[in-house]
């Protein structure tokens, strides 16, 4: 397979609306997309990733052609493709893209070889017979259904069905690659092997791919880049490490699994350390805090659960965030032991590792230690900016799904 | 080990208050009735054609009406006819029916909000009535839009003619294009539109997806709407009767009335044997159509909809919907607009001096006034039989076992296959072969059975839709909350119906009070519905009286369901405000409202 040519993707101030009913309102609803600047690589393996409602599937089909932006522009490879302003759109079926449906979209009047030949047929004619059964038999291979072409898709697995849905949008070798959740339909076993295929494929195809999901670990596992949105707008655009270690907003936070979010002041800094004071406490917790942050600035505290540990008797003198705790109760994890815990007033989650735990006692029910104490690495505590009033805590329950799912 | 029963305990759960085993004795009446009105007529059918003389008169067993009925001309030349006629029109209505419901359903077209509703308005108007009107329209003589078209081009002959074979087809298609269209409908929704999209980013544009994807997507839909068009062809009867008499064509199912209505005495075996024909060749092709589909299943995976998004039809969106406008224009308004208005005119041809004078005139007539109340008896009887049978049915298949269960539905749908006019042959020779039952032929009650034949394949299918939206978790968790089986089926089955069951005998009426062949077949004094009285008016000559009536039967039928509608309503405004009065009763009693709220009327 060839490298492509120039197949990066621009998205300039996209917007989109959705009429509600004859008036369009310029309220963002759910899918729509508020304004999104995007620049994506060549080659690069770029992932949108956010709750359901967020706009990453608009966003996605609008890359594709399958939906007009209300406002924007949309460039690939350079080429402008849509720009309501100026009147231009070019419509699906011109634009060199190949993309993976939900729910793997086969023709099931078709056989297999004649899905994948679909694309082959229609982009690149005038391919002879055996050039056409050669690449199509190619395509099959690298997904790994070779011999499968004279099968109808109902006689296939969910598995296999999104296999040929892969070859047959690779087959024409287009330069970007679209992927809408391809994953979500299948188990989780089989979901974890077909990631490492599609990864596979997206090296050897050496084109552009845009994939959605709302699954985090997913997005983690398979990204160059990972671009997190929220009610049609980007939340935070960086690496996987990024992502996962520095959220820069409480949304991206609880999303990648923060559960510990306290409230508070930044009261000191030096370089990328910072002291911060959480709200009713009596001493200073360090952590890290982004350069936009100043000093007296009110910001929030997220750490994990699993970074906070807790320990038996009193915090030794001088101990960098050791707090004194009350453990409450324990639920077993599978890895670990998380626990509820009180410090300085409030209830936390931290975690006890398994070898803490001696026998003693009910599993449920917290080890009666007189003393216990908590500590916490200052690089596991990211500062992040405090929200503005009136943020939408309805997305709340839909992040914490997201969460609970991914700590499973 | 003896646990302590509570009082009232039985050995084993009893069966649901409604399940076919707890009345034994009722299934199996359920049973005895459906043979008797589904297949008894049709075996005796078979049985009257070896017969000589009218059903109930004593007459020799022959061998005659077989040897006879395919020899002569009129009846080769009925058969190559309907064939004809059938197999054009359909195609035609085919088309015309897949390019509107594509066009309505998966494109920004203008006027689509509107195709829909017109459509289920001209499927709901009886044959009758579309044809009257377009034979006041388009006669050769004084129809309406010939004299207009003269008036504004001043030319001196007739434009067209609707009582030709041309004009015959035209008006098939049309009406045809209707219940194809509804037929057609839901399989265009139900389209995924993945499918669509995943062909457009493969390379191909809108209209080669629609050929290469959507269509063959659609084939088994389209099979069988083709099937129940060619059907329905074959069956044709009142258009045929009103604009293809004057030229002298005949079809199947009008030869089958000449040899009763028109044959002195009257043949009842070649009628009988014609019928078989017809009988037999429906069956072979529904047949034909279950092998060819069987095979093939076409089984798509629901994915998330992408909201069905329409295409957008750029320039091409005017001339389209100027096309769509005028099959609606030709389809729906003008065959309804046109018995309207020459309801006022004073005579067919004269356009001046419109009035109500028709009206007042045949209301005086006392044979239009029994008319009426015939109809109407007739239709609440017969619709709400029908419905009843059909519930029945409904609520017994769900709980057979799954091959019983298809040959019920199969049997259920036999009167499908005969025309009204064999219909009431076969109705007429199974009571009279029933001993006791004889004195029932020429009486309201035959007239009535054979028109609940007619429409129980229409009921099964409602009730059908009703029933099988019942969970039985439903009733099961009225058991569970303490509800006796029988307080159960009332408070559950019953009451979820109930919407369902007046929907489709509404209906049903509307289907039974526009038949025409039954009751013209079924001659008797002091028996003829608005229909059939509508008809010799017709016949006769007197165009506007004929139109008069179709209006009032239109505005009854209308003022029904205004009634229903707004009787509807009231119910639900009462029955909110009951619930918000218990739901301020209990805030009222604990202080606390309650957690749900209490705006929350339907």
């Amino acid at each position: 397979m060839t490298a492509s040519n120039g197949s990066g993707v621009s998205l300039q101030g996209l917007r989109k609306y959705f009429a509600a009913g004859k008036r369009v309102t310029t309220a963002p609803k759910r899918g729509a997309i508020d304004g999104l600047d995007l620049e994506i690589a060549d080659g690069e393996f770029f992932v949108l990733l956010g709750p359901s409602g967020c706009g990453k599937t608009t966003t996605l089909r609008c890359i594709a052609g399958l939906e007009e932006p209300s406002a924007g522009r949309i460039a690939l490879g350079g080429g402008v493709v849509a720009d309501p302003a100026a009147g231009l759109f070019v419509p699906p079926e011109k634009r060199a893209i190949g993309m993976v449906f939900q729910s793997y979209a086969l023709w099931p009047h078709m056989s297999v070889f004649d899905n994948v030949a679909y694309p082959l047929r229609h982009r690149r004619k005038g391919l002879s017979r055996e050039q056409l059964a050669r690449e199509v038999g190619a395509a099959l291979a690298l997904v790994g259904l070779d011999g499968l072409e004279g099968r109808g898709p109902a006689e296939l697995s969910g598995g296999q069905q999104q296999r040929v849905a892969l070859a047959r949008a690779v087959v024409a070798r287009p330069s970007l690659l679209l992927f809408d959740e391809p994953l979500s339909n299948l188990d989780a076993q089989l979901r974890q092997r077909l990631r490492q295929d599609l990864r596979r494929v997206h090296e050897e195809a050496g084109g552009t791919s845009i994939y959605v999901t709302h699954d985090q670990a997913e997005a983690l596992a398979l990204a160059d880049r990972v671009a997190v949105m929220r009610l049609g707008r980007l939340e935070q655009l960086g690496t996987p490490t990024e992502i996962f270690l520095s959220p820069a907003t409480r949304f991206v936070a609880e999303f990648v699994g923060f559960d510990n979010l306290l409230p508070g002041r930044l009261t000191g800094r030096e370089g990328e350390r910072a002291s911060f004071l959480p709200d009713g406490w009596s001493r200073e917790v360090s952590g890290r805090a982004p350069a936009a942050l100043a000093v007296g600035q009110r910001g929030l505290l997220a750490f994990r659960s699993a970074n906070l540990r807790l320990h038996a008797g009193a915090a030794g003198e001088g101990a960098a965030n050791a707090f004194a705790a009350r453990a409450g109760a324990i639920a077993y994890l599978g890895e670990r032991f998380q626990a509820e815990v009180a410090v300085e007033g409030q209830r936390l989650l931290a975690s006890l590792p398994l070898a803490a735990w001696d026998g003693r006692g009910d599993l449920h029910h917290p080890p009666a230690w007189h003393e216990a104490h908590v500590t916490l690495a200052p690089g596991d505590a990211v500062i992040l900016p405090a929200e503005e009033a009136g943020t939408d805590s309805a997305t709340t329950d839909t992040v914490a799904a997201g969460a609970a799912a991914e700590a499973v | 080990m003896s646990a302590d029963f509570p009082a009232g305990a039985l050995r084993r759960p009893p069966p649901d208050f409604l399940s076919p085993r707890r009345w034994p004795y009722a299934r199996l009446a359920l049973y005895a009735a459906l043979f008797f009105i589904l297949v008894w007529p049709v075996l005796m059918l078979v049985v009257g054609s070896f017969r000589s003389a009218a059903p109930g008169f004593d007459g020799a067993w022959t061998l005659a009406a077989w040897s006879g009925t395919f020899d002569s001309p009129g009846t080769g030349r009925a058969m190559g006819n309907s064939l004809v006629l059938s197999l054009v029109s359909t195609l035609a209505a085919t088309l015309i029916a897949a390019g509107l419901a594509f066009l309505s359903e998966r494109t920004d077209v203008p006027l689509r909000r509107g195709v829909t509703p017109c459509l289920m308005l001209m499927f709901a108007t009886p044959a009758l009535f579309y044809a009257l009107g377009y034979a006041m329209l388009g006669n050769a003589y004084t129809g309406s839009a010939n004299k207009l078209l003269q008036t504004l081009f001043g030319t001196g002959a007739a434009w067209f003619d609707v009582e030709t074979w041309t004009g015959l087809i035209t008006v098939m298609v049309l009406k045809k294009a209707s219940i194809i269209y509804l037929f057609l409908i839901g399989p265009f929704r139900a389209l995924d539109p993945s499918h669509h999209d995943a062909s457009l980013v493969s390379g191909v544009g809108q209209l080669g997806t629609f050929f290469r994807i959507d269509l063959p997507t659609l084939t088994p839909a389209i099979t069988g709407a083709v099937l129940l068009g060619v059907v329905a062809g074959l069956q044709a009867f009142d258009m045929v009767l009103i604009l293809g008499w004057p030229q002298d064509i005949d079809v199947v199912a009008t030869r089958i009335m000449s040899f009763i209505n028109g044959a002195a005495p009257p043949d009842y075996a070649r009628a009988s044997v014609l019928s078989i024909a017809l009988l037999a060749v429906v069956a072979l092709l529904c047949i034909l159509q279950s092998r060819l589909l069987g095979r093939r299943s076409f089984v798509t995976v629901a994915g998330k909809s992408g909201g069905g998004r329409r295409i957008r039809l750029g320039r091409a969106r005017w001339p389209l919907a100027a096309l769509v406008g005028l099959y609606l224009f030709l389809a729906a308004i003008l065959p309804i607009g046109s018995v309207v208005f020459s309801s006022f005119q004073p005579f067919p041809g004269l356009y001046e001096g419109y009035s109500l004078q028709h009206y007042r005139n045949i209301l005086a007539l006392p044979r239009v006034v029994d008319a009426i109340q015939t109809t109407f008896a007739v239709a609440l009887l017969s619709g709400f039989a029908a419905m009843a049978l059909a519930v029945s049915v409904a609520l017994l298949a769900r709980a057979l076992p799954p091959r019983r269960a298809a040959l019920l539905r199969f049997v259920s749908l036999i009167p499908l296959a005969m025309p009204g006019v064999v219909t009431a042959l076969a109705v007429s020779w199974a009571v009279v072969s029933v001993p006791g039952l004889k004195q029932l032929y020429g009486t309201f009650w035959l007239v009535t059975l054979a028109l609940v034949v007619v429409v129980t394949p229409f009921a099964i299918q409602v009730a059908n839709a009703a029933v099988t939206q019942l969970s039985p978790e439903l009733q099961e968790a009225a058991r569970i909350a303490g509800a006796s089986p029988f307080r159960a089926a009332i408070d559950v089955v019953l009451r979820l119906i109930a919407p369902s069951f007046l929907a489709g005998w509404f209906m049903a009426a509307v289907i039974v009070s526009g038949n025409l062949e039954v009751p013209l077949l079924l001659r008797a004094p002091g028996l003829n519905p608005i229909s059939s009285v509508v008809y010799s008016l017709y016949s006769s000559g007197d165009f506007s009286a004929a139109s008069a009536l179709l209006v009032i039967l239109l505005l009854a039928k209308a003022a029904i369901w205004g009634i229903a509608w707004a009787g509807y309503r009231a119910w639900v405004a009462v029955r909110g405000q009951r619930r918000r009065r218990l739901l301020g009763a209990l805030a009222g009693d604990s202080g606390v409202p309650p957690s749900r709220p209490a705006a929350a009327s339907a």
